[in-house]
C-alpha cells in the first residue's frame, strides 16, 4: 500500500470519538423528525414512535458523551442498552438489539475500517432478526436495514470507500422504508390491522433509514470527525 | 362521547412518576413505591412462596399497579405510557418478587412485553438467579384464528389469570405448579373487545386511532389496535349477540359448562350501559345451558377515556372456583 493509500485508509476509520458524534447526529435527525414519525405510527400503532425514539436517543447520546476513552464497541453497547432500558417497548428492544448486535461484532477494535463496518452491519442484522423474530417483508425496521446491509457490502466489494458505501446503504434503506407501504404487517401491533396496514409506511423502517442518512451526512460534512 | 383533549396533568414527561407517587401515597397500607420505580406489596409475602411479577406499559390503570397486594401480584414493573419497561427494570422486579421459592414472570402477549421478558430472563440466568420462569398469556380471539392460539394477544381476560393464579401462589411454593395453573386458566379463557369511540394519547395529545362518528369496531386490542369488524352503531343486545357467539364457538363453551364472566370497561362506559349489556350475556348463557358461577362488571384494564368494553368468559372447575373466591386485596381490586 503506498503512503497516500494508507492516509486514506486511516481517515476512513471510525474510532470511539467519531462514534459518539455519530450517535449524537442520529439523535438530532430523529428529534427533528419526531412529530412526522409519530404521525406515521398513528396510522397503524399508538402514535408515539417518534416521541419515544427521540427521547431514547437523547438519553443514549448523553450517556455515550459521558464515557471516558470510549471505544466503538463501548459507544454502541451503551447506546443499545440505553434504548432497551430507558426507552423500552418493542421499538426500544429492536433498535437496542441493532446497536448491541453492532457492539458484539466489533469488540476490542479501536477504530473500525470499512470492512469491519460491513461485518458489524451483517452481524447486527442477524441479531435483530433473531431477537425480534422478524424477517424482511414483515413490515418492520428490518425492511430498511436488510437492503442497506446488502448495498453496503456490494459497494465495498466493488471497491468503493466508506463514505460512498454508506451513501448507497442510506439510499437502499430509504427505498426499503418506502417499500413497506406495499407490505402487510406480520409482527407487532400493526399485525392486528392485517390488510389495513397496507398503504402506510412503517415508522420503524423510516427511523432506520433516518439513522443511516444521519450517519452518512455527518461524515460528509465532517461533523463527526 | 368523544376522545378527551382536555386532561389534568402537569408535564407530560412526569406523568408516570407523578402517577406512581400519588397512587402509593393514597394506598400506603397496601403498596410501596420503591426507589427503582416498582410497585411492591407493603407487607411482603412470606418466605417459601412463589413470587408473581408483571411488567407492562402504563396508561391502562387500574392495570396493573392496582393489582399488587395479597392474593394478587407481589410486584408490578410499570413502564412508560403504553410502552413495556426495559429488561433491566424487569430484572429488578424479578429480584423484588423473590421469596425463596422462585419467581413467575407473567407476560401479556404483546411484542414489546415478550421481547423484554425474554431479555430479562437471559440476564437473570447470567446473574445466577435460579428458578425464574415465564408464562405467556393470551385470550383475544380476534387476533389470530382458532388453532393458532399462541399468536393471540393478551387482553381483558387475563383478569381471570391474575385473580386465580394470585390466589394459588399465595399458598404455593411450587413454581412449576403455578405456571401450570396459569396455563390452565389461560386455556379456558376467551375474550373479545369493542370500541365505540377513540381516545387520545396522554403524551402526544393526539388521537390513538380513528373511528367514524356513527361506527363501532369489534375486535380492538387494549391499545386501540384495529380489529375484525367496523360498522354502524348497534343496540346493546345486537352488540352482545355479535360478540358472544364467536367466543362461545371458539373454546367451545358447551351445555353444563360453568363460567366466570367479565365485562371490562375500556374507559368511559357507564355502569348502566355495562349492566344492560351483561343482562343480554346472561340471557344467552341461560339459553345455552351454560351456568354462571360469578360475574364481574367494572374497570380492570382501560385505555384512557376510550369508550368500549371487553367481554371475557372463563370456564371454571372446582379448583378454579375456589381460587376465584379466595381473598384478594389490591388497591383497585379486592
Amino acid at each position: 500500500m503506498n503512503e497516500r493509500a494508507i492516509i486514506v485508509e486511516e481517515k476512513e476509520q471510525l474510532n470511539g470519538s467519531n462514534w459518539v458524534a455519530i450517535i449524537r447526529a442520529m439523535e438530532a435527525a430523529v428529534t427533528a423528525q419526531k412529530e412526522d414519525l409519530s404521525r406515521l405510527d398513528a396510522k397503524v400503532g399508538d402514535g408515539d414512535h417518534g416521541i419515544n425514539m427521540a427521547a431514547g436517543l437523547t438519553k443514549a447520546a448523553s450517556k455515550v458523551e459521558q464515557l471516558s476513552q470510549p471505544t466503538p464497541s463501548m459507544v454502541l453497547k451503551t447506546t443499545g442498552s440505553s434504548l432497551m432500558n430507558d426507552m423500552g417497548g418493542a421499538s426500544g428492544m429492536v433498535f437496542g438489539a441493532f446497536f448491541r448486535g453492532c457492539a458484539n461484532a466489533v469488540k476490542d477494535i479501536k477504530a473500525l475500517t470499512r470492512q469491519d463496518i460491513g461485518q458489524m452491519l451483517s452481524a447486527a442484522l442477524a441479531y435483530v432478526e433473531k431477537r425480534g423474530k422478524v424477517q424482511p417483508g414483515d413490515k418492520t425496521m428490518v425492511d430498511a436495514l436488510a437492503p442497506a446491509v446488502s448495498a453496503y457490502k456490494d459497494a465495498i466489494n466493488n471497491g468503493l470507500g466508506l463514505q460512498d458505501a454508506l451513501g448507497s446503504a442510506a439510499d437502499a434503506a430509504k427505498a426499503g422504508a418506502l417499500s413497506t407501504v406495499e407490505m402487510v404487517a406480520k409482527v407487532g401491533r400493526a399485525k392486528f390491522l392485517g390488510e389495513r396496514s397496507l398503504g402506510h409506511q412503517d415508522a420503524g423502517a423510516t427511523t432506520m433509514a433516518l439513522l443511516f442518512s444521519a450517519w452518512v451526512n455527518c461524515l460528509d460534512d465532517q461533523s463527526c470527525r | 362521547m368523544a376522545a378527551r383533549f382536555k386532561r389534568l396533568i402537569n408535564q407530560p414527561e412526569n406523568i408516570l412518576s407523578e402517577m406512581l407517587e400519588g397512587f402509593a401515597a393514597a394506598y400506603s397500607h397496601i403498596v410501596r413505591l420503591t426507589d427503582e420505580g416498582l410497585i411492591v406489596r407493603r407487607q411482603p409475602k412470606e418466605e417459601g412462596k412463589v413470587g408473581l411479577v408483571i411488567g407492562n406499559g402504563s396508561g391502562h390503570e387500574p392495570a396493573m399497579i392496582g393489582w399488587v397486594g395479597e392474593g394478587l401480584f407481589d410486584v408490578n414493573v410499570p413502564g412508560p405510557i403504553f410502552t413495556a419497561p426495559g429488561p433491566a427494570k424487569l430484572l429488578q422486579g424479578i429480584r423484588a418478587a423473590d421469596h425463596g421459592a422462585g419467581v413467575l414472570v407473567c407476560v401479556s402477549h404483546h411484542a414489546g412485553d415478550l421481547m423484554t421478558a425474554e431479555a430479562a430472563l437471559m440476564d437473570a440466568e447470567e446473574e445466577g438467579l435460579e428458578n425464574v420462569e415465564m408464562v405467556v398469556l393470551y385470550d383475544d380471539i380476534s387476533s389470530a384464528p382458532k388453532g393458532r392460539e399462541g399468536e393471540r394477544r393478551g387482553t381483558v381476560g387475563l383478569f381471570f389469570v391474575w385473580k386465580m393464579l394470585g390466589a394459588f401462589a399465595e399458598t404455593s411454593g411450587d413454581l412449576a405448579a403455578c405456571k401450570a395453573v396459569a396455563e390452565k386458566i389461560r386455556d379456558n379463557t376467551r375474550s373479545l373487545s369493542m370500541a365505540l369511540d377513540t381516545c387520545t394519547n396522554p403524551i402526544t395529545g393526539e388521537l390513538m386511532f380513528e373511528l367514524a362518528q356513527d361506527e363501532i369496531e369489534i375486535g380492538t386490542g387494549v391499545h386501540g389496535e384495529a380489529g375484525m369488524y367496523q360498522g354502524k352503531l348497534l343496540s346493546a343486545d345486537e352488540t352482545i349477540d355479535l360478540m358472544l357467539q364467536p367466543i362461545l364457538e371458539d373454546l367451545p363453551f358447551t351445555r353444563e359448562d360453568e363460567v366466570c364472566v367479565l365485562l371490562n370497561n375500556a374507559g368511559s362506559m357507564t355502569l348502566m350501559e355495562l349492566s344492560i349489556l351483561y343482562g343480554r350475556v346472561s340471557e344467552i348463557l341461560n339459553e345455552n345451558g351454560i351456568r354462571q358461577y360469578r360475574g364481574w362488571i367494572g374497570s380492570y384494564a382501560t385505555t384512557q377515556e376510550m369508550a368500549g368494553f371487553g367481554l371475557s368468559l372463563c370456564r371454571v372447575d372446582e379448583q378454579l372456583k375456589a381460587l376465584y373466591s379466595a381473598p384478594a386485596n389490591g388497591a383497585w381490586f379486592r
